[in-house]
């Protein structure tokens, strides 16, 4: 047992948990950080995706990896029930989360997004311009109302067969058609500064994992600042097992964490953050049932894991005739896409559906895709055509936020529980008839951008239904909502729980309502200012 | 375990500023494919396994073909450790196309000349994008195989490809074509 009682305890190191360690720990509190994983080194621990696929495939696939070397290798399985349509739950046990295999993508929420939620995009904005600038996200000056610009480092272009999409884009809002095409935000540095993380290197290899610790992670950037504070004390491969009331039962007092070894610990603090994810945080509140809260910490609401959503879509490839003679260029990067369809249904919804999708869009040669289709023929006129539909082909990944529903939520698992004892979690998803219909116009919309930028179709879904549709298993949101009324939401507009007032969240379970937009940058900002609150409240005495 | 990272990060920095040196630090590794002994095939399986990705991929004018890529070597490995009923299918369907050929051209498809072999495989692509039986499914399985296994090939990327990536640039200059007006 440990008597020394820190000032806030974050369970979590993730893009969330990182952020929150390093606010805090620069406000002079003093912090701990328990992740349930280990430090994992770039280019030593992962990395390495630059050598042969055939040199080390074989120890590979012994492993039962896939053959294209990723951070990833690192995550969980068999960690959660899915029930319903197929879910997944991207979890990488290790300092720094999920962070070490994100994409990097960084686009702000604009004022019509934020309209649900108790907190407006000019008080967020702040917020996301030093999330950038601590980030390095690159990006254009684009004017778009409702994804604005930030802080950006210079942009990174687009390729041949992006600029093909984007002409076809120019032609339909010719013809009065509210869309745009713009190149994409990423957290990598593409200037140097003195200070900041490695100047991008543009191989391409960033979900795998960056080895040289360009891409932003919580890792390599929040979490080694709050170090340096002086303030943090980071427990690695510590997992979090109970979350412990102080006798009124309306206060957290402590967590109970066992080490690698086993052993049973409790670490006593004034405040605590859970940032352990969309999933991993709904469960943890809903497995502590205690005489106060019986269906679980900080669920008077019974909102705590409902209101689940999450991003999916579908996929278009395209193929440009024009591109046909083209040399192959390096088309690396940084990372498949490089251009984003966006701005569609701001103005005016849609009739069919309730909110709106984005659509990421690729091309070229690339470590990771260099056969996008499947093609009839043998000998040299079919390798002669694999080749040009590889140089020459676009690929749209179509990203739309579910609709949320009753049919969509997480909950505990009666039968199935972790190594110690801790039920794990379910996630039911099940598509509805806003889903679909929305998938529909995904793919008649980038069907019909393709023709207009005098493109064929290479593949294209035959048929949308929810059998097709997929799950981003890694942008699950809103298990533990923000909100103004303490009915229906968990936490209040400074992320602190309705309920408990030591208890923080931290991670993008907060989310109010979710657009089209990817949610790290977004988590990070509210993480951000969730932690000045607290450490304001602290130094008020609020807290203790 | 952070300061290692730092000074990768700072070699990295400096290797960014010099591609050309930096492409060096990516050199290719190799496999010992002469002394390789397949483990999910025979030898005689083997050996069609290469005949039959080479009038696939064929090496012609624009590059090297699935045999100088080593093919055969990626879909034994692949094999050797997929579940045991897909090998034994793989292998059952390499026996019917030896069996088929022999009624055919009285002699190994190995010995075929390249027309017998180009003919046969027609006949087996006939029905790929409407596959009927047990063959025309393998076919389709047989020849996403062998491609997955062309393209991961490092030769195939640069000889046929002319893949450009997979270095350290300083920059990256996206579509090199001014005004984007594509050739």
């Amino acid at each position: 047992m440990q008597s020394t009682i820190h000032d806030v305890c974050i369970v979590g190191s993730g893009p969330g948990g990182g952020i929150c360690a390093y606010v805090l720990a620069s406000a002079g509190l003093k912090v701990a950080l328990v992740e349930s994983g280990k430090w994992l080194r770039p280019g030593i621990d992962y990395g390495g995706h630059h050598s042969s696929i055939y040199q080390t495939l074989d120890a590979r696939l012994a492993a039962q990896r896939s053959p294209l070397l990723s951070v990833t290798d690192f995550s969980d399985s068999n960690h959660f029930t899915p029930v319903g349509d197929r879910p997944g739950h991207g979890l990488l046990r290790a300092v720094g989360g999920r962070s070490l295999c994100w994409a990097g993508h960084s686009l702000r929420f604009g004022p019509l997004d934020f309209q649900p939620w108790p907190v407006s995009y000019e008080t967020v904005a702040p917020y996301y311009s030093k999330a950038e600038r601590l980030m390095c996200v690159y990006g254009n000056k684009d004017g778009l109302w409702n994804m604005p610009d930030g802080d950006f480092q210079k942009g990174v272009s687009l390729r041949c067969a992006e600029h093909m999409l984007k002409s076809g884009v120019t032609r339909l809002k010719a013809q009065g058609r509210k869309m745009d095409f713009v190149p994409l935000r990423k957290a990598m540095p593409t200037e140097s500064h003195p200070g900041q993380r490695a100047k991008c290197h543009y191989c391409g290899h960033c979900m795998n994992g960056c080895e040289v610790d360009a891409k932003y992670t919580s890792a390599n950037t929040p979490i080694p600042l709050a170090r340096n504070t002086g303030n943090l004390t980071l427990f690695t491969g510590c997992l979090m097992t109970r979350i412990v009331m102080d006798r009124t039962g309306r206060r957290v007092a402590a967590i109970e964490y066992r080490d690698e070894s086993g052993s049973l610990h409790q670490l006593n603090c004034r405040a605590l953050v859970l940032a352990c994810s969309t999933i991993e945080t709904a469960r943890h509140l809903l497995a502590n049932k205690t005489p106060e809260f019986p269906t679980g910490l900080a669920n008077s609401s019974g909102q705590v894991g409902r209101n689940l959503t999450s991003h999916f879509g579908l996929s278009v490839t395209a193929f440009f005739p024009q591109l046909k003679n083209r040399d192959a260029s390096n088309d690396d990067g940084t990372d498949y896409y490089h251009g984003l369809l966006t701005g569609l249904y701001w103005d005016q919804p849609n009739k069919n559906f309730a909110g709106t999708y984005q659509v990421q869009c690729g091309s070229g040669l690339h470590p990771s895709n260099t056969r996008n289709v499947y093609l009839p023929g043998f000998g040299s006129a079919f390798k002669r055509e694999l080749k040009e539909k590889s140089i020459c082909s676009a690929n749209m990944n179509m990203q739309g936020a579910l609709l949320p529903s009753a049919k969509k939520f997480v909950d505990l698992d009666p039968d199935r529980k972790d190594l110690y004892g801790l039920p794990l979690p379910r996630i039911h998803l099940h598509y509805e008839d806003n889903d679909v219909a929305m998938a529909q116009d995904m793919v008649e919309t980038s069907e019909e951008i393709v023709r207009a930028a005098h493109g064929e179709i290479l593949s294209s879904p035959r048929k949308v239904s929810a059998e097709t549709l997929q799950i981003d298993y890694n942008h699950w949101v809103g298990t533990v909502r923000m909100g103004t009324d303490p009915n229906t939401s968990v936490l209040n507009a400074d992320g602190q729980s309705h309920d408990i007032p030591n208890l923080f969240i931290g991670d993008s379970s907060v989310f109010s309502a979710y657009p089209e937009k990817n949610p790290t940058l977004t988590n990070i900002a509210l993480a951000w200012r969730m932690s000045e609150r607290l450490a304001d409240k602290a130094k008020r005495g609020e807290i203790s | 375990m952070i300061s290692e990272s730092i000074a990768r990060r700072e070699f990295f920095t400096i290797l960014g500023i010099s591609a050309a040196t930096a492409q060096n630090l990516f050199a290719q590794h190799t496999v010992d494919f002469a002394a390789y002994q397949p483990r999910a095939f025979t030898p005689s399986e083997y050996e069609l396994l290469d005949a039959l990705a080479e009038t696939l991929l064929p090496a012609d004018e624009t590059g090297p073909g699935a045999h100088d890529a080593h093919v055969a070597y990626y879909i034994d490995v692949v094999l050797t450790h997929a579940p045991p009923p897909r090998r034994l299918s793989w292998k059952s369907s390499l026996a019917l196309v030896q069996s088929l050929v022999n009624q055919r051209f009285h002699q190994p498809f190995t010995n075929c000349s390249v027309a017998q072999r180009q003919e046969f495989l027609a006949e087996l692509a006939s029905h790929e994008l409407n596959p009927q039986t047990a063959l025309d499914r393998f076919f389709i399985e047989f020849k996403r195989t062998v491609v997955d296994g062309f393209y991961a090939s490092d030769l195939i990327r640069r000889e046929h490809l002319g893949y450009k990536g997979n270095i350290a640039a300083s920059e990256f200059p996206g579509c090199p074509h001014p005004n984007f007006e594509h050739p």
